[in-house]
């Protein structure tokens, strides 16, 4: 089943002589329950075609239809509402609220809709996230690593359609980074749950179902090398 | 009227109705008749306006009530998620995610039947054919004039012929426990190069026939963590399948290098390489490439990689830059 589809999307910044394009008519789309890695070197339009699926930043043309729907043909307040539902971001630096602790931080989406928040479903994220003990700490007061585990928890309280992570595992060792990914990956094989990451790790990507590579706004390799 | 029916706007109804004829009733008793009147226009207004939302929600919510029968009763598929602020916008969205849940269930379930129907076709075919051919024999064994000598070159024609069912059978077998994951693996540290000759010693004799030359350059320091009797399964698989695409007198080398994410077996021959036509196909179960002999089922390289991905290990094929084929197996150190 299509979950995603991105159709000739473009991204220019600047105009004239100084347009830059991030991104330069790229499609793809995505069956419910993959898992791709994008790659690129910096600069190639990873986070800005990451960004653009995720409903952050708009596109200057081109579509994503997520579940069927076209993300752009609605104005920002409703956009917003399809970030928080659809939609679970997992950031390099992790972009947790400080303020809030681990339950605030991961219940936080649900919070934002109003709605009750299932204990059930909390409490067996808490404990395959290894967070049990830890439900009252700041995120000051937590490991990167730990950290991370906090955003992959409110990346998923949803159930969202598509998790999106942008370098999840670029701030952190390597024991961190196989467990975040480990993580990722029992997300993927035991909710279904549609993941895409980017990386710049050869060993990370290599665990994916499908690397899609990046360069210079353009999709120059798009292979599926695990059924 | 069809929206009395619920019994929460029936209850809300009788409130205000009940309301009203009390404050009109206050107003004509306390004010006088054109107060009373006053009075009963303000409270029809309110009322009308209350209902007036009722009416609007429970239209909302007959429309989704009709849109998910039309889900229920055709194939069609209709998009539920909304993304407003709202109880209802949630609901629809809420249903929205069990409905996609339950279409992707379907879908696999359906690739799954599909998958078993084929692979049992798949493998009553492959047994059929020897089958086929022990008949054959068998009545010709049976004939009137057979000498001694034609005899015994049939009977071993037919235990040749079991023989290759008795293989076919057993390595289904292995595939559908892997199929059903009820295969026990039991990963243990084990050397690299005790593990590649423990793999290559059925092929020796066979090896020593085509006179070919097998050279194995692994450094004796490499060691992976695998489950020995499958491992070694898997990398026959792999070095007969370059033993039946090399000419006799050609060579097969298996190389070995290891870093910290992962260790790497490369298997190159010299024979004439992968077809780009087969390269795809070349791990898909029952595939036989243009250039298989009529003996090959094509279960052997399927079987490999579905043992190696069992241990989060990888099999890529190629063709070596000399025109050989080029397989690449990775065993990846993290656990994950």
């Amino acid at each position: 089943m299509e979950i995603l589809k991105v159709q000739e999307l473009s991204k220019h910044y600047g105009s004239g002589e100084n347009m830059v394009k991030a991104l330069d008519g790229v499609s793809f789309s995505v069956e419910k329950g993959e898992f791709i890695a994008i790659i690129g070197p910096s600069g190639s339009g990873k986070s800005t075609l990451l960004h653009i699926i995720g409903g952050v930043d708009r596109p200057t043309s081109g579509s994503v239809f997520m579940n069927g729907t076209d993300v752009y043909s609605q104005n920002d307040e409703n956009l917003a509402i399809f970030r928080r539902r659809q939609v679970g971001l997992i950031y390099q630096f992790y972009n947790l609220i400080p303020v809030l602790n681990v339950v605030e931080n991961i219940t936080l989406p649900v919070l934002l809709d109003s709605r009750e928040v299932n204990s059930q479903r909390l409490e067996e994220l808490i404990s395959v996230l290894g967070l049990k003990g830890r439900e009252e700490h700041l995120p000051n007061q937590l490991s990167g690593g730990q950290q991370q585990r906090v955003s992959i928890g409110r990346a998923l309280m949803n159930s969202p359609s598509v998790v999106l992570a942008d370098e999840p595992t670029g701030n952190l060792d390597s024991k961190s980074s196989q467990e975040i990914l480990s993580l990722l990956k029992m997300s993927n094989e035991k909710y279904g749950q549609t993941l895409i990451i980017i990386t710049h790790d050869e060993s990370i990507a290599l665990q994916a179902d499908r690397i899609i590579a990046i360069e210079d706004g353009r999709i120059t390799r798009d292979e599926v090398i695990r059924k | 009227m069809k929206l009395l029916r619920n019994p929460e706007v029936k209850r809300g109804a009788a409130v205000y109705l009940s309301l009203t004829a009390v404050v009109c009733a206050a107003a004509l008793l306390l004010f006088g008749a054109k107060c009373g009147a006053v009075a009963a226009a303000v409270c029809v207004v309110f009322d009308a306006a209350a209902l007036s939302g009722s009416v609007i929600r429970f239209r909302k919510i007959r429309q989704m009530c009709s849109e998910i029968d039309n889900m229920l009763h055709s194939k069609s598929y209709v998009e539920l998620s909304s993304y407003s602020e709202g109880e209802l916008s949630i609901l629809r969205d809420e249903l929205s995610k069990v409905i996609s849940m339950l279409r992707e269930n379907a879908d696999s379930m359906l690739r799954d039947r599909q998958y078993l129907s084929d692979s049992i076709a798949d493998i009553s075919h492959q047994i059929r054919t020897p089958l086929t051919s022990v008949n054959i024999l068998l009545s010709m064994l049976s004939g009137p004039d057979v000498t001694d000598e034609r005899r015994s070159e049939l009977i071993g024609e037919v235990s040749g012929q079991l023989l290759k069912i008795d293989w076919l059978i057993n390595t289904l077998l292995k595939i559908s426990k892997l199929d059903a994951h009820v295969a026990v693996f039991d990963p243990t540290p084990v050397g690299l190069l005790p593990l590649v000759q423990k793999a290559v010693s059925p092929l020796l004799i066979s090896l020593d026939l085509h006179d070919q030359k097998l050279s194995l350059d692994i450094p004796g320091d490499i060691s992976i963590t695998a489950d020995v009797p499958w491992t070694s399964e898997a990398i026959c698989n792999i070095i007969k399948n370059c033993m039946e695409h090399t000419p006799a007198g050609g060579s097969i080398r298996v190389e070995a290098m290891s870093t910290p994410v992962f260790t790497q077996l490369t298997v190159t021959d010299t024979g004439s390489g992968i077809s780009g036509e087969d390269l795809p196909h070349l791990f898909e179960r029952f595939y036989r490439g243009k250039g298989s002999s009529d003996s090959s089922v094509g279960i052997g390289l399927a079987l490999a990689r579905m043992i190696l991905s069992e241990q989060n290990a990888t099999v890529k094929a190629d063709n070596s830059p000399e025109g050989g084929a080029c397989f690449t197996i990775k065993f990846y150190t993290s656990i994950v």
